[in-house]
């Protein structure tokens, strides 16, 4: 065996195999060179063996624990946390998403929950794209606010509300709004004429199964409704008939009118009056019977007549209290009846749909109706009745009137067409932007070219009986 | 990762470190000849195998599975070192001086260190492992990713250097 390879095993001694190391040894026996080689490489061991070893410190294990232990014991807790977070977000979500919109379906208006309700529906109505769709959850919503008053009104609960309806009717000062009786209240603003039929937006509150409406929208314009005799509920024959008052408009401005004559009170009274009819109410549009240039003319004579009977209801009752509630409708006919026969330039003005005398006239229209309520329930008794009696008075139709507490001073102007009016003295002369509201003032505004000889005499203190045109009590004695 | 399954490799790991945390550290030390570098090595090699420990077989050999991270994280260090090898604060070998106490540095000690340091650190490692540590040429093979008669070349490489830097008639 040659010293080479054996040197090469000599550096592995230890490991080598049992028949490698009985070659290795027959050559050691043999050769002193490798025998002095292998010493060496044990020394060389027993050398590297014996130096010095090194501790580790305290620091590094220490940082090994650290950054070895930490994080095995904090991140389950952390996640544990974390689900249970979540978890529990979940839960509450899923519960408020599935249940509050359950719990405030139930709801009606003051409810806590009521505004969730109506959030819900807004949501569904952004969300459906199909105009038809859209349309039906509109009127089912619609249909929900009705049902949502009148449970409110049938467990005479409070709250305030707001809804859309179908004006079915008005009886006695209550509007009939998809079957909610609606009664307007003292300071009611009405917008736009409605018609019976239409669809109106009522703000209302409700309170002890009342609802009191504090304003009523319609916006519709006044010539494009189509009005009859039969479907208008009150006419303008009603509002200007009765209505006594006993002060007149301080903001009256003299205007041609007949020579009126205050009566001291007596115990009978017959009024007869002109009263032309609701140019509306015609199936053919209004023609002013007198031209721009010339003075105008009453185109009819109707006539009322007032006389005391005893315990008989008559519709001037009524007929106050429709013009006191200031119905809007009411009061409209009542002005725009006036006006064709006032001056038949801004008749025509108005029939041809000027908005700004429309604007104008639905404005007036609300002061009247407010003023009259407070005018009524200021005014105090009477201590007497003063009556006009014109002359001239066809009468075709004869209602009883109870007294009440207001005054019963009535002018109704005769139909003189020859005649010029007279200006008369701003106490005596009547109102004719209050024509609605205080019917004297009214009666006496329907006829500023006539010259009627008004006769007042002292009404009696019981009751009144009044003369008034068939066609218009037909359409107030409805009641 | 469940925690049952977390748990038994952190007490493994604990085992694994606390049985060899010391020859590592020196298997390094005498590698890199560096007792800070060492302890830095010593601590990056025991956080690789905390990482990894999870995704080592059952049957594997974990003594020479640390001291595999510990050799290439050790002739990682020497090789960036030999980079900056020109810096004029290097010593001539490039090491710096053991932390040992010099009282308890022989003579001989200090010779077989300084002939240590002119062994080229490719056998310096299967050396100390084969003399040292007690491993046998299959796990130095093993462990330095070469084969038997590749560890057998190196060793006898390895004694024939420090055999002339430590004088070969001692």
């Amino acid at each position: 065996m040659r010293c080479e390879s054996v040197r090469r095993q000599l550096a592995v001694y230890e490991a080598l195999m049992p028949e490698e190391r009985r070659r290795v040894d027959e050559h050691l026996r043999q050769c002193e060179g490798c025998r002095v080689l292998l010493a060496t490489y044990r020394a060389q061991d027993r050398a590297l063996s014996s130096l010095p070893m090194m501790t580790p410190s305290a620091e590094m294990i220490a940082a090994v624990h650290r950054r070895t232990t930490r994080r095995p014991t904090r991140r389950p807790v952390q996640r544990r946390v974390a689900r249970v977070v979540t978890l529990a977000v979940l839960a509450f979500l899923l519960v408020l998403g599935g249940t509050l919109p359950t719990v405030a379906a139930g709801t009606l208006p003051g409810d806590a929950l009521y505004p969730v309700k109506r959030a819900v529906e807004q949501v569904r109505l952004t969300l459906t794209i199909d105009g038809e769709e859209r349309e039906r959850l509109t009127e089912v919503f619609r249909a929900k606010r009705i049902e949502e008053v009148q449970a409110l009104a049938q467990t005479e609960r409070e709250a305030d509300v707001a809804f859309e309806g179908e004006l079915e009717a008005v009886e006695d000062g209550v509007w009939i709004v998809s079957g909610v009786a609606v009664v307007p209240q003292p300071q009611v603003v009405a917008e736009g004429f409605p018609q019976i039929g239409q669809v109106v937006v009522v703000e209302a509150r409700v309170s002890e199964g009342q609802v009191s409406a504090s304003r009523v929208t319609h916006t519709v314009s006044v010539e494009t409704q189509p009005t009859t005799a039969t479907a208008a509920p009150p006419t303008p024959t009603r509002a200007r008939a009765v209505s006594p008052s006993d002060t007149p408009e301080p903001t009256v401005e003299p205007t041609p009118e007949p020579t009126d004559t205050v009566l001291p009170p007596t115990p009978k009274v017959d009024v007869t009056a002109e009263v032309y009819p609701d140019p509306r109410a015609a199936t053919a549009p209004f023609k002013p019977t007198a031209t721009p240039g010339d003075e105008p003319k009453p185109t009819q004579t109707p006539t009322l007549s007032l006389e005391s009977e005893e315990g008989v209801e008559t519709r001037k009752t009524a007929e106050v209290e429709a013009t006191a509630w200031g119905t809007p409708r009411e009061t409209a006919r009542a002005t725009r009846w006036h006006k064709p026969t006032r001056t038949p330039t801004r008749s025509s003005g108005e029939a041809t749909g000027d908005p700004r005398r429309e604007a104008t006239a639905r404005a007036r229209l609300t002061v009247i109706a407010i003023r009259t309520r407070e005018s009524i329930a200021t005014a105090p008794p009477p201590t007497e009745l003063p009556t006009r009696r014109p002359t001239a008075r066809p009468p075709t139709a004869t209602a009883v009137v109870r007294p009440s507490p207001l005054p019963t001073r009535t002018r109704v102007p005769r139909a003189t067409p020859t005649r010029r009016p007279t200006k008369s003295p701003p106490t005596a002369t009547p109102n004719t932007n209050s024509a609605a509201a205080t019917p004297t003032s009214a009666v006496g505004s329907t006829e500023p070219t006539a010259a009627p000889t008004a006769e007042t005499t002292p009404p009696p203190p019981s009751d009144i009986s009044i003369s008034a045109p068939t066609v218009t009590v037909n359409a107030v004695s409805a009641r | 990762m469940d925690t049952e399954r977390q748990s038994e490799l952190d007490g493994l790991f604990e085992e694994l470190f606390s049985a060899y945390r010391s020859p590592i550290l020196n298997y390094i030390y005498r590698l890199v000849d560096d007792s800070s570098c060492a302890e830095e090595l010593c601590q990056e090699v025991f956080l690789r195998a905390y990482k990894a420990l999870g995704r080592l077989s059952a049957d594997a050999n974990h003594r020479a599975w640390l001291y595999r991270i510990a050799t290439n994280a050790a002739y990682d260090k020497l090789r960036r070192r030999k980079l900056i090898k020109w810096l004029p604060l290097m010593d001539n070998d490039g090491s710096t001086a053991p932390v040992v106490g010099p009282e308890r540095l022989t003579v001989e000690h200090q010779a077989m260190e300084q002939a240590l340091r002119q062994v080229p650190s490719k056998y310096r490692g299967p050396l100390l492992l084969y003399t040292v540590q007690g491993y046998s040429l299959r796990e130095i093979g093993e462990i330095m990713g070469i084969s038997e008669g590749a560890v057998k070349t190196r060793l006898f490489r390895a004694r024939e250097k420090l055999r002339v830097a430590y004088g070969g008639d001692r």
